[in-house]
This record gives structure tokens, C-alpha cells and sequence, in this order.
């Protein structure tokens, strides 16, 4: 069995869930009566801004010398499959460039090796665009994993239909939305390259989404891959913000300011519910793995929505 | 009360009943390669890309004889790459008073002791961003230097800046302080002279000159014209920005 360096913790994140709406039943006689059902988890693998690192860095390298590398990614993987069955496989962006693989083969081999890993879905950064909105068209037969952002509008582009704002899967008998939200464009990525993509604010973008795939959908957890970044001095939206104002989102997988987080950070929602924030720094180096334990679903939304709309008006995404 | 509870329960325990995130376990894994074998389909995949890269970017360059590293306010790495950035355009007879790029474009944070690659270059300088020249009036230039002070400092070359609490102190341009009146000449890329990292103060230049290269390959050219002169590279920071 394959451990590698591996850390472990475990967080509740649902504590104060009972003391409100219906409640008491967790803590009733007839829950202790009622036969335990046979708990079902769902382990989510996740990287971020793997940057093109289709090898791994070279010895020399001081600080990252012998460490990455897509082969031993997919291996890893293989063997957590093995003794796991069914994964969730996700990516939060900056897919592409950083080495030369990028720069001659525009991303064709990155696409290809995520594929032949089983991932299920990405979601874009920055870099992704760096051969323009073409270089994604371009390589996507490639790419046998669906792509998701909410937030931008790729209206009158080619990605319009192409990438959706959220995705369901079904894994272990669980439905589990998973939407993604990306970064302002304008200043950091070349006009001519994003095109008429329209970037419209992630937070209300994500309320209305995760409101649709909780309580339209009636999704078991929702996961939101982020590229807007962990953190930052100035007011810039970053995940930790994102955490606070939004809802119905139990995981922020995340990526662009290539943060390693040695265990998710705990925030409290909008609802003052947690959710989880992680991210596990860039080029390949560490392959995140967090396992979800569920519960009945208990309805203690506030209905507290940014745009002031109920949740049921949002089928039209 | 037990009444309505049970009925819940039932509820709950129909065919799928909507779950909730109850716990979260977390681990991650470092990825090492003397820690698991490779899967050898994906080898098979990427050997042919391999193959073909590896004759183009293992081609040495020039000798590194010490550490080049990416800091702020300056680092020996933003120096190297501006000064011979600097010099490639001399060579072409583009006089430029200042040279500036980003730290966020430089994409190694170290370039080590030893030989310098094709493939260093392009790991350090993967875009493909074309060097330019930009002529921008001396409120423009300002502008342009307060910005880098606000921001704690960018590689540069031609100028020395002491910054104090985020702004400017002193501020001389080719060794002459500078002067409002006059017009300056700036080598950078043309993702920051379109707009990146939203340096406004070039967007609208008076004059701009396109010398039609990309700014990795002048610094794989003049890499190699340097050690066909004998020339090694050795890290320097001499406070061309410091902070007071």
C-alpha cells in the first residue's frame, strides 16, 4: 500500500447543525432505536496548478529535486483506486504552462494524462488561457473530463456550451455538484487572449448556483473549485472571503496563489455553517485526499440570497 | 411530537434521501519519486514528447557560478534578466533609460549554480511575451515608479530607487536624478505594456517599438553570445531598489 508522506486530520464540520430546525432528532431515543445504516464516504483527490509539470523536478533542484511527476501522480492514483473503488478527481486550474511541454505542444499532453488518470472535472485559471480562448478549443479532445465556471459569461465565445457553470456526479450513490469559480481576468491575462468573457462576481455567482444544485438538485455536497486565490492583503476576493458570503458550499478546493495548506481551513459561511478551504500548492507536488462523511440532510437554510431572489427561481442556469 | 418525528425518519430513509456533509477527514500526499513506481502506461505516453523536447531544451547555455534568486525589493534573479535585457537591446542600438518586468513573470525562483539550459530559460520565462520599447512622458515615468514603489519593487535595470514606506525617497535614472520634463524610453514586455499587472502608466505611450522578439528567446541569444565570449553569470544585487 502506498502511504507516501501522508498527514491526517479530522474536522467536524456540522457540529452546530442540530441545534437548529429539526434537531432534536440527532440527539432523540429514536435515532439511537432507528438501525444504523452502513456509512457511505466519498473521497475527493484534488490538485491545483499542476503547471505543465508532466515531469519531476530535476535533481538539482534544491527544494523540489525528485518531486512530482505525471507518471507517479497517475500511479499514486491507481493505487488509491485500488483499495478505494469509486473517487472524485478534481483540478482548480493553471493546467497549463510553466515548462516546455507547454510551450511546444500547447497543453495536447496535459489533457491527455489527466484523462488517463480518470479526472472528473477542472475548472480554468488564468494560464489556461494563455494560448487563448482557441488553445483550450484547440486541445479539448484531449480532455475526457468536463470543465466548470460559474462566474464567467462565455457568451458569443467558443467556450459558450462548452464549459457549464456546475457538473452532478454520481459516485457511491452520492449526487455531488461541483461548480467552479475563476479569477478577474482584466490585468492579469492579455485582453486579446480571454476575448469577450465577460467576468461577473463569483460570490453572487456561487450563491446562485450552489442554492440550485442544494435545494434544486438536491445535491448530498457541494464542491466549488476556486482559482481565485487562498488569500490577500487588499480587498481582492479571494477564497477566504469568497468562504464567508456564500452558502450550501461544504468544500472550496482552490488554487493560484500556489498555497500549501497542510489541512483545510475551517470557515464559517454566510449561515454561519462551516466550510472547508484547501489547497495543495502547484506543479504536481502533493495530491490532496479528503474524505466526506455524511448525514441526512437537515434544512436550516436561512434563505438568505444575494440578489434577494428565492432559490427557486434559479433553474436557468 | 413522536408522532411527527417518526414520520421524518421515514422520510429519510426513502429511496435516496438527500444526505449532508456530516465529517471531513484530511490527508494529503507528497509526491516523490523514490516513494512509488511510475505508471508506465503514462511513461509510454509522454516518452515521445520527452524525446523530442529533451534534444531541444538540454542544450547548455553559459555557467552559473553562484544562486540567482527571485526577491523583493530587488533579487539577484529580476537583475540578471533586466541587465541583459538591457544589453540585448543595446546591441540592436535601443538605448532604453529604464528595463522593468514583473516578478510574477519570472517563473523559477532560483536559478542555480551550475549550467544554464535551454530549458532553465524557458521554465524561468515561459510566455511568450514580446519585448518592447516604450516612450512615455516624465509624469507617465513617475507614475510608473510610484507604482513599483507601492508594490515593494520589480526587477529593473537602469534605475536606482530608495523607497521609503512605500513610496519614493530618491529616484535616479541612468545615474541622473530624475527629471519630469524629460521623456524616458522603457524596455519591457508587452504584457505589461498592454495593461498587465495593470501598470497604466504605459499604456498610453507616445512612441512604442516592437523589436519583434520574444523576451526568452533574447535571453537564450545573449546567454549564448556571452559564453561564446568567455563569460559566466554571477549574481549581483547592488540596492538598485532598497528600502530605507
Amino acid at each position: 500500500m502506498v502511504e507516501l508522506e501522508k498527514t491526517k486530520r479530522r474536522d467536524f464540520i456540522k457540529k452546530t447543525i442540530y441545534l437548529v430546525g429539526f434537531g432534536a432528532l440527532a440527539n432523540s431515543p429514536l435515532r439511537i432505536m432507528a438501525k444504523e445504516p452502513e456509512k457511505t464516504t466519498l473521497l475527493v483527490l484534488h490538485t491545483n496548478d499542476w503547471h505543465s509539470r508532466i515531469e519531476p523536478f530535476p535533481e538539482i533542484d534544491k527544494q523540489n529535486g525528485g518531486m512530482g511527476g505525471a507518471a507517479y501522480r497517475a500511479a499514486l492514483i491507481k493505487s488509491i483506486r485500488e483499495r478505494e473503488g469509486e473517487v472524485l478527481l478534481l483540478d482548480s486550474g493553471d493546467i497549463f504552462q510553466g515548462t516546455p511541454y507547454f510551450n511546444f505542444y500547447g497543453g495536447e499532453l496535459e489533457y491527455k494524462l489527466m484523462s488517463a488518470m480518470g479526472y472528473d472535472c477542472a475548472t480554468l485559471g488564468n494560464h489556461d488561457f494563455d494560448n487563448g480562448i482557441e488553445g483550450i478549443i484547440s486541445q479539448l479532445p484531449n480532455a475526457r473530463f468536463q470543465f466548470v465556471n460559474a462566474n464567467y459569461d462565455f457568451k458569443n465565445t467558443a467556450l459558450e456550451n462548452v464549459v457549464k457553470p456546475y457538473s452532478i456526479f454520481k459516485k457511491k450513490g452520492l449526487k455531488i455538484g461541483v461548480f467552479g469559480v475563476g479569477i478577474e481576468l482584466y490585468g492579469l491575462v492579455p485582453e486579446k487572449l480571454y476575448g469577450k468573457i465577460i467576468y461577473n462576481d463569483p460570490i453572487a455567482s456561487a450563491n446562485h448556483i450552489a442554492a440550485h444544485l442544494k435545494l434544486v438538485e438536491k445535491c448530498d455536497v457541494i464542491i466549488c473549485l476556486s482559482h481565485l486565490g487562498y488569500k490577500y492583503n487588499n480587498n481582492k476576493v479571494s477564497d477566504l472571503v469568497f468562504a464567508e458570503k456564500t452558502e450550501h458550499i461544504d468544500l472550496i478546493l482552490g488554487g493560484h496563489t500556489h498555497t500549501f495548506l497542510n489541512e483545510p481551513v475551517q470557515v464559517k459561511n454566510l449561515i454561519n455553517k462551516n466550510v472547508m478551504v484547501n489547497q495543495v500548492g502547484w506543479a504536481g507536488l502533493r495530491l490532496g485526499a479528503i474524505r466526506i462523511s455524511f448525514e441526512p440532510f437537515v434544512n436550516t437554510n436561512r434563505a438568505v440570497y444575494m440578489n434577494g431572489e428565492p432559490a427557486i427561481n434559479i433553474e436557468k442556469v | 411530537m413522536k408522532k411527527l418525528l417518526f414520520g421524518l425518519l421515514i422520510l429519510f430513509s426513502a429511496c435516496h434521501s438527500q444526505l449532508q456533509v456530516a465529517s471531513v477527514d484530511s490527508s494529503y500526499y507528497k509526491i516523490h519519486k523514490d516513494s512509488i513506481k511510475p505508471d508506465v502506461d503514462v511513461l509510454q505516453t509522454i516518452a515521445p514528447y520527452k524525446a523530442k523536447l529533451d534534444s531541444l531544451m538540454n542544450v547548455e547555455l553559459i555557467l552559473s557560478e553562484g544562486e540567482f534568486k527571485k526577491a523583493q525589493p530587488e533579487g539577484s534573479l529580476g537583475n540578471l534578466v533586466c541587465d541583459v535585457l538591457m544589453q540585448f537591446a543595446k546591441n540592436k542600438n535601443y538605448q532604453a533609460d529604464l528595463c522593468l518586468l514583473n516578478n510574477g513573470g519570472l517563473r523559477i525562483p532560483v536559478i542555480y549554480k551550475g549550467p544554464v539550459s535551454v530549458r532553465t530559460v524557458y521554465e524561468l520565462m515561459p510566455f511568450e511575451n514580446q519585448l518592447l520599447m516604450v516612450k512615455i512622458s516624465g509624469k507617465q515615468f513617475y507614475e510608473l515608479m510610484k507604482m513599483i514603489a507601492a508594490s515593494g519593487g520589480a526587477p529593473v535595470a537602469g534605475i536606482e530607487m530608495v523607497i521609503q514606506d512605500s513610496n519614493i525617497q530618491t529616484l535616479l535614472v541612468q545615474g541622473k536624478p530624475f527629471d519630469e520634463a524629460k521623456t524616458y524610453w522603457v524596455l519591457t514586455s508587452d504584457y505589461l505594456a498592454n495593461g498587465g499587472d495593470k501598470y497604466e502608466a504605459l499604456k498610453n505611450p507616445i512612441e512604442k517599438i516592437d523589436l519583434k522578439k520574444l523576451i526568452r528567446d533574447a535571453l537564450i541569444e545573449m546567454f549564448d553570445k556571452m559564453d561564446t565570449d568567455g563569460a559566466h553569470l554571477i549574481p549581483i544585487t547592488d540596492g538598485r531598489i532598497r528600502k530605507n
